[in-house]
This record gives structure tokens, C-alpha cells and sequence, in this order.
């Protein structure tokens, strides 16, 4: 008895003790509050006044240009302003790794969704913030040509047809008077329907957003009464039609980069160890678990395939491919994969970009349209120690798209536009369209063309989950991890060394081979 | 078969507390290494991390003691008797064969075991800590790392566990080759190690001798000599008075009522003494040797000598029980008994034990 008090005295308490403590301490967490005081939401100086009134928007418009000169009358100066906006100009400055300076726009950077603007303006400019943007013509320096309606419409009546110009259907009076600050409806009638249809270019900025609960985007969710309902310029902070944001199909630096940290702290969690990742990766690589959490976007285009008929006539397929995706065949566009609830891809990057322009050589399958850069070495030895390469989420679009096989570059294709015109939706003659297209962008095209892969990257960084979605240590500390394709570094928990694992395992199983054997052996010479 | 008292509370207390560790650490830490899953990654780091630094605190305790104590010195490997101990594990073992070494407290490990110990406590050990510190220090410090510091670390630290794993399976092992399969693993709860009474034996002279040892380094002249002289003069009336108290207990227990007696597994009686004789003349039964335990008994009594037989042939001690003894004349006498089993080649030979008349 006494011998089994000690017992427990000396061994079983204490280690009750212990292996409590060990299994329930938690040093990892931050008891301190942490800092908030940061997460503030954007006040407008004023509200906008109400327009309804003024005396000289009660008259009958005939035209978008009129409207817009009865804007400028008050606003004198915005006219000037938003004439330096990109989504005037569709052209911008930035400044390459390189420092080259370079301009880079939707006339020079084709792309692997419609490929190019060029010869194709009367139906592009359908989201150009600007009247009468039917071909390269179009007069970048008279102000009456800019769509302030297009942005500013707060009854959500406005709509826009060809060349850009206002649809028959809307009232200019009635809009003209009913004008306020953006609204997430005014931004994404052409940010998520860009590509041709909704949430078919980014993935994560698409028309379920004017009204969706948290499960899609923590921040514009609006459905229950505690919901953030945050407009797009809450965080893309606009002075004097200066709007902030990149967008790296179009840009090669960070200058006008703005994020999570504008709101949120660097160290928003109550682990230290999870704050600590904020210097490797990206707030958006967690917290964006997935993207087209509400309608597919396209995650692949083959123009090569196009032009086929069905008994001399163009025709349209859909193949369903799970659940969640389809393929889709047109004549004119070829076959495209649309898919929903997609796992991002991962790649390091530094916030610059190389852009692939239509005058660059192709010297490489798939062509890439916009290389993200950033590598490991530049996380741990950073070239510009102000933005370091994290890891980043991001939608990879494939494309396969028309070149000029001598020539080696991407050809504009000239798609929209009456039979005849060489349009390849309308003609269907790839040739007629190369060589229209490139005629017009006044660039030469051999004669011989071909199809090559092609690849550009969209960073993610809206659908931002609640954090309960957010992903685990296990998405990337693991065998299936999310980031195996980012190698080159040790990741726990995913990278083993095969020798070691091996060597191991041999080592274990001879351990117990010869616990076995001498075990067998000693039962054995007892019975004898 | 003897117990020996081997192991110190502490020793105890580390041994176990660092067994739990240690198997925590390879839960944890082959679950953050991606072998399994089984409490998520996150609440594997937490309690590995927490084990980890647990078990550095501990090992700052052991390290203690074993400088404090000396015993550190029982860890240096040797080549003395190293051989006789491998022919042990892949051939005497086999035949019956004693240990080539003895265990006692002031030195426990047979050189194989030195030699391991040697490895683990001051080689693999420290890697395994140093390794963690700098997996730790490198992976909470991701702005300043050289970046690739951590892959060699992470491999030192996978490859230290599975060798702690493989000696964890054969230690285990080699627990069951004591005395009896669980000697060593009682002895490693309360302290006391089942031998053979050789092995005993060899063990409390052992410490005796270290004692002496102890108390012959542990004394000197004015000089700073070590005074031998006195010592060994000193050791000598110890030994006398040893022999005296010896010669007075001998004398002391035949003067004394107690009677001895020894019963055969099948129940008869072998050897009794003449107070046995004397406390059991009265009865049927004078002449014990070669006779059955349960002839001087009616009914009701055989069952509490039967229940006392029972029991101290499963291996128990039985003290104080009262029994009774019918005599001759039809009366009744009762003594008190105290009774444990006698061995012979490991095995319950029978009981012995002595016999106190209340009259």
C-alpha cells in the first residue's frame, strides 16, 4: 500500500500534471488585445448632392455627349482629371524591373481571352468609359466624349451599346439626375463581365457580388444586417478620378498598389507563428481558399479549333465535364472550358510583371502574356526590401491562339464586324482575319499562321472567405500540399528527404525483425 | 528470488516523465512530418513545441543529478566484459545462462548498454535538442533565415527520430530479459528489482563494498592523507559488532517459542525444528516429516490452512493468521503463522515459515 502511494506520488501525478499543462498550454497565442484601431472604413466628405433639381439637367438629352457637357459645367475641372484615368485612355505608364519606362494598353498587350482591341473597337468599347470609341480614330481630347454616366449611374437603368454610346432603352434625363459615388453595380458591369460574360476573365469579380452573403466575399457581402457591404472604393481609394489598384495583365510595377494592410494590421492573428507567415506569404493565399465560388469562369480558350460546321452552318455545344465545369464549342470562338469553386494556383511574386506585347517575339510554349515575378531566393534576399516576393493565389488562364508562324508574334485578329470584312466571326477565313487585323494595328503578317499555347495569370484577391474558411496549417504542411509546385525551399510537413525516409523505415523494420527473431528464438529454447 | 532495491525516486520520476515525452514527441512530431494525420497540424506543433521545451527542462534536472551524483560515470562506454555480454544476447540467453554482469544501484548498465546509453544521452540527445532549437529558432524567424538552413536541420531531426524510434522498440525489448519478463519494468515503478538470490547477493555486496569504498575515500589525517588505519580499524569493530549481533539473534531465536516447518508443493511436511516438536506434541501428529499439513485438523480448520496453503503457493506472503491444532485429549490450541514460498529453479517449491503458540 505504501509502496503504491509512493508510486503514484512520484510517477502517475506528476505526470498527470505535466502531460496537462503540455497537451493544453498554448505560448503560441497572443493574450494582449491586438491593434484594430486601423480597420476603418472610408467616410465620404459629403454626401452627393441631389441632382434631381439643378435646373440644368431638366431638359430632354439626345446624347451621351450632352449630358456630359452639362456635367462640366458645374464640375469644371473633372473633365481634365479623368482624362488621365486608364479607363479613358486604355493606355498606361509604368516602369519595367528594367526601369525602362513603357506604356502599356488594350491597343499593344493582346491577351488570351478575345486576343485584342484593335479593329474590334466597335464592340469592346462597349466598356470604354468614352462615347463614340468605334475605331483607332476615336478623339482622346475632346472631354465631351467621356461617359461620366457609366460610373456615376446610381438608378441602375444606364446601360451601353456599340462604339460605347448609351443603349436606345436608357432615359439620359432620368439617369442624369440620379448621379452618386460608384456603386459596386456600376464597377462590375464591366470588371466582372469582362472576357465576354460574367466572372469569364478574373474569376473572383463577378455580378453574384452586387448582393452575396459572406460565404463569397467577407467584405461586399450584404444579404444579412451585420454584413460588411463594403463598395469597391472602400479599398480602391479614388482622389480626383485617380483610382487605386493594379491590374498585373497591365502593369509591370507595384506603383499604385494598394491591399489588405490598408485596413488590416501586419499581424492581425492571435498566433504568433501564423503572423509570422505574413513574411512569405500573401493575406490572399489563405483567405481566398477558393474562387468561382458562384458562377464558372473560363479557365481555358482553343481558337484552333474553331471554324468547324454542322451541315455548312456555324454552330454552338455545351459538354457538361463535372459537376462544376463545361466545355464550349462555337464556330467563331472555339472550344472554351468554364469551371466553378476552383483551387488557386500559387506562385511567388514581388509585385512586378513582365508583359508580353504584340511586337515581342514568342520564344516559348505556353507563351506566357504576363509573368508574375518573384521567387523564393527573392523572399529570403529580397532585391526591394519594401516588397519582398510572397506567395500569391492566382487564376491561370490557358489559351491556344493564332500567330504568325514566321514571324513568331501574336496576331490581332480582326473578329467584329459585318460579312466580308474579314471578321472571323462572321467570315470564319483565319487568314482574312490576320491579315486585317495586323493591317490595321500596322503591324506586318507573313502570310502563315499557327496556333501556340498560351498562359496569363490573374492574382486573386477578392471572394475573400470568412475566416472560419480560411485555409488550415494542413492545406500546405502536407503530402497533398497546395503549394507542391512551388519547390525549392524545405516546407514541413510536405518535403522529405528519400534517403532518410528510406534508410528509416529499413532501420525500424530490422529493429523489429530482430526483436522478432530473438523473441522466437528464446521461446523456442525454453520448451527444449 | 530477492528484490533489490535499484532504482531512486527521482530516476524513477525521470525515466517515466521522459518516456512520455518522448513518445509524445514521436506522435507529434512524425504527424507535423506528414507520416499520418491524427490531431491536425497545427495542435501537433503546439504540443510538440510544448513537449520539446518541457523535455529540455527536464533534461537540465538529469544532467544535474547525474554530475551532482557521479553516476554520469556509469554511462562512460567500456570494453570490459562487452563480449561476454554480446555472447550473452545471441547465445547464452538461449541456454539458461546467468547475466555476464550484475545490476546495482551504483551500477546499473551491462556495457552494452553503457555503450548505447552513451550514444543516446550524449550524442543523439543533444543533436536531437540543438536540432529542434534551430528548427524552432530558423521557422519563428522567417524575415531573417538564410532560407535553406532548415531543410538540413528538418533531415538531422527526422533521421534523430527514427533512430530514438528503433531504440525505444528494443528497449522495450530488452525489458523482458530480466529475472522475470516484467522485473525490469516492476523495477522501473517502484524501485525494486526481482533477481535470483545470486544476483542478490552480488548486488548488496556490491553496495556494501561501495560503501566501504566510500568510507575509505572519505577520510583523512591532518595530512591530508587518507587515514587507511583508521579506517580499517573502524572496519574491523564494525565487523565484530556485526558478528556479535549475529551470534545474539541466533541465540535469541532457538531460546525463543517460535517453531519452523517446511511443506513440499504436494502438501507434506520436510523439515520442522524441536519447537514445532515440542508446540505439536500434544497432538496425533508428533512425528510431522512426510505427512500431510491437514491431518490434525477437523473439517472447519482445513479450510483456513488450505486458503493459507493456497495463496502462498500462488507466490504470496501470509502473516499472522491464526490456526488451530487439536491435541489428544480433544482440546484445542491455536498459534499464529507466518508463511512465504520457497523456490527452487524459479519455481514455488513449497512454503516455509514459523509457527508462535497463544497458548
Amino acid at each position: 500500500m505504501k509502496r503504491l502511494i509512493q508510486v503514484i506520488l512520484v510517477i502517475v501525478i506528476p505526470e498527470i500534471i505535466i502531460f496537462t499543462l503540455i497537451g493544453t498550454i498554448n505560448p503560441d497565442k497572443i493574450i494582449m488585445p491586438f491593434d484594430n484601431s486601423k480597420i476603418q472604413r472610408v467616410q465620404h466628405d459629403s454626401l452627393p448632392a441631389d441632382h434631381k433639381t439643378f435646373a440644368s439637367l431638366q431638359k430632354d438629352f439626345k446624347s451621351g455627349q450632352e449630358v456630359t457637357a452639362a456635367c462640366l459645367k458645374c464640375h469644371t475641372n473633372r473633365g481634365k482629371e479623368f482624362m488621365h484615368n486608364e479607363h479613358w485612355k486604355w493606355l498606361k505608364t509604368d516602369t519595367t524591373v528594367n526601369g525602362n519606362v513603357v506604356v502599356l494598353g488594350k491597343e499593344n498587350v493582346p491577351n488570351n481571352f478575345c486576343i485584342g482591341i484593335n479593329s474590334n473597337e466597335h464592340h469592346c468599347s462597349e466598356c470604354h468609359a468614352g462615347y463614340g470609341y468605334g475605331n483607332k480614330n476615336f478623339d482622346f481630347h475632346d472631354q465631351n466624349n467621356i461617359d461620366c454616366l457609366v460610373c456615376h449611374d446610381n438608378t441602375k437603368t444606364y446601360k451601353k451599346g456599340e462604339d460605347g454610346e448609351p443603349a436606345s432603352s436608357v432615359n439620359l434625363s432620368y439617369v442624369a439626375q440620379h448621379v452618386g459615388y460608384p456603386t459596386r453595380e456600376n464597377c462590375l458591369e464591366c470588371h466582372g463581365k469582362g472576357g465576354g460574360g460574367n466572372n469569364v476573365k478574373h474569376g473572383d469579380l463577378e455580378m453574384a457580388q452586387v448582393s452575396c452573403t459572406r460565404d463569397v466575399d467577407v467584405h461586399m457581402a450584404n444579404k444579412k444586417k451585420d454584413d460588411l457591404n463594403m463598395e469597391c472604393t472602400a479599398c480602391h481609394k479614388t482622389h480626383n478620378h485617380h483610382i487605386s489598384g493594379d491590374l498585373y495583365t497591365l502593369s509591370t510595377s507595384n506603383n499604385n498598389s494598394m491591399g489588405c494592410t490598408q485596413c488590416h494590421t501586419e499581424a492581425p492573428h492571435k498566433s504568433k507563428l501564423l503572423n509570422q507567415h505574413f513574411q512569405q506569404v500573401a493575406c490572399q493565399t489563405c483567405h481566398i481558399p477558393t474562387y468561382a465560388k458562384v458562377n464558372p469562369t473560363k479557365v481555358d480558350w482553343d481558337w484552333s479549333t474553331a471554324g468547324q460546321f454542322d451541315h455548312g452552318e456555324p454552330y454552338r455545344e455545351i459538354d457538361s465535364l463535372s459537376p462544376d465545369s463545361f466545355s464550349k464549342y462555337s464556330t467563331g470562338h472555339g472550344t472554351a472550358i468554364m469551371a466553378k469553386h476552383l483551387t488557386p494556383d500559387y506562385v511567388w511574386f514581388n509585385g512586378n510583371a513582365k508583359i508580353h506585347m504584340f511586337t515581342d517575339k514568342i520564344t516559348e510554349s505556353p507563351m506566357v502574356f504576363n509573368k508574375l515575378i518573384g521567387s523564393y531566393e527573392d523572399n529570403i534576399n529580397p532585391k526591394d526590401i519594401n516588397h519582398p516576393s510572397k506567395i500569391y493565389p492566382v487564376k491561370i488562364m490557358h489559351g491556344k491562339q493564332i500567330y504568325d508562324y514566321n514571324y513568331k508574334t501574336l496576331i490581332q485578329p480582326h473578329t467584329v464586324g459585318p460579312k466580308g470584312s474579314g471578321a472571323y466571326w462572321s467570315d470564319f477565313d483565319w487568314n482574312a482575319s490576320a491579315r486585317t487585323g495586323m493591317a490595321y494595328l500596322g503591324l506586318p503578317y507573313s502570310g502563315k499562321y499557327a496556333f501556340v499555347k498560351t498562359e496569363s495569370y490573374w492574382l486573386l484577391n477578392h471572394m475573400v472567405s470568412p475566416k472560419e474558411d480560411a485555409l488550415k496549417c494542413e492545406s500546405c504542411h502536407s503530402h497533398h500540399s497546395r503549394l507542391a509546385k512551388l519547390t525549392g525551399f524545405y516546407l514541413p510537413g510536405r518535403d522529405k528527404n528519400s534517403a532518410i525516409e528510406i534508410g528509416g523505415v529499413l532501420f525500424l523494420i530490422l529493429v523489429i525483425l530482430g526483436v522478432g527473431g530473438h523473441t522466437t528464438l528464446r521461446i523456442l529454447s525454453k520448451k527444449q | 528470488m530477492k528484490k533489490v532495491y535499484i532504482y531512486r525516486r527521482f530516476e524513477r520520476f525521470w525515466h517515466w516523465t521522459q518516456t512520455l515525452l518522448i513518445l509524445t514527441l514521436a506522435l507529434t512530431g512524425f504527424e507535423i512530418h506528414g507520416t499520418y494525420h491524427l490531431m491536425g497540424f497545427e495542435k501537433a506543433v503546439l504540443v510538440h513545441d510544448n513537449a520539446a521545451f518541457t523535455y529540455m527542462g527536464l533534461l537540465i534536472l538529469i544532467f544535474f543529478w547525474l554530475f551532482i551524483t557521479g553516476e554520469w560515470r556509469m554511462y562512460m562506454p567500456t570494453k570490459k566484459h562487452i563480449f561476454d555480454q554480446i555472447e550473452y544476447y545471441i547465445h547464452g540467453i538461449f541456454h539458461n545462462a546467468e547475466h555476464p554482469t550484475k545490476k546495482t544501484m551504483y551500477h546499473k548498465f551491462n556495457p552494452l548498454q553503457q555503450g548505447t546509453y552513451f550514444a543516446l544521452d550524449f550524442i543523439i540527445l543533444p543533436v536531437m535538442v540543438v536540432s529542434g532549437a534551430f528548427y524552432i529558432f530558423f521557422g519563428d524567424s522567417l524575415k531573417y533565415h538564410n532560407g535553406y538552413a532548415i531543410e538540413p536541420i528538418a533531415y538531422i531531426h527526422v533521421a534523430g527520430a527514427f533512430l530514438l524510434l528503433g531504440f525505444v522498440i528494443a528497449h522495450v525489448y530488452l525489458t523482458t530479459t530480466g529475472y522475470k519478463p516484467l522485473s525490469a519494468i516492476k523495477a522501473m515503478v517502484t524501485g525494486w528489482e526481482e533477481m535470483s538470490d545470486e544476483e542478490a547477493e552480488v548486488a548488496v555486496r556490491e553496495n556494501i563494498r561501495m560503501l566501504m569504498h566510500f568510507s575509505q575515500r572519505k577520510i583523512m589525517n591532518a595530512e591530508n592523507v587518507e587515514d587507511d588505519d583508521m579506517f580499517e580499524e573502524s572496519l574491523s569493530r564494525e565487523i565484530d559488532n556485526s558478528k556479535a549481533m549475529m551470534i545474539d539473534f541466533q541465540r535469541k531465536l532457538k531460546e525463543s517459542n517460535v517453531g519452523y516447518f517446511k511443506i513440499d508443493k504436494e502438501g507434506k511436511y520436510v523439515e520442522v525444528n524441536d519447537i514445532w516438536r515440542k508446540l505439536y506434541a500434544n497432538t496425533e501428529t508428533p512425528e510431522p516429516i512426510g505427512k500431510d499439513y491437514r491431518l490434525n485438523r477437523k473439517a472447519e480448520d482445513r479450510k483456513t490452512v488450505e486458503k493459507v496453503f493456497d495463496q502462498v503457493m500462488k507466490g504470496k506472503t501470509i502473516t499472522g493468521s491464526i490456526v488451530a491444532r487439536y491435541n489428544t485429549d480433544g482440546t484445542k490450541s491455536y498459534h499464529t503463522i507466518s508463511a512465504s514460498p520457497y523456490y527452487e529453479n524459479n519455481k514455488v517449491a513449497g512454503m516455509e515459515g514459523y509457527i508462535i503458540d497463544r497458548g
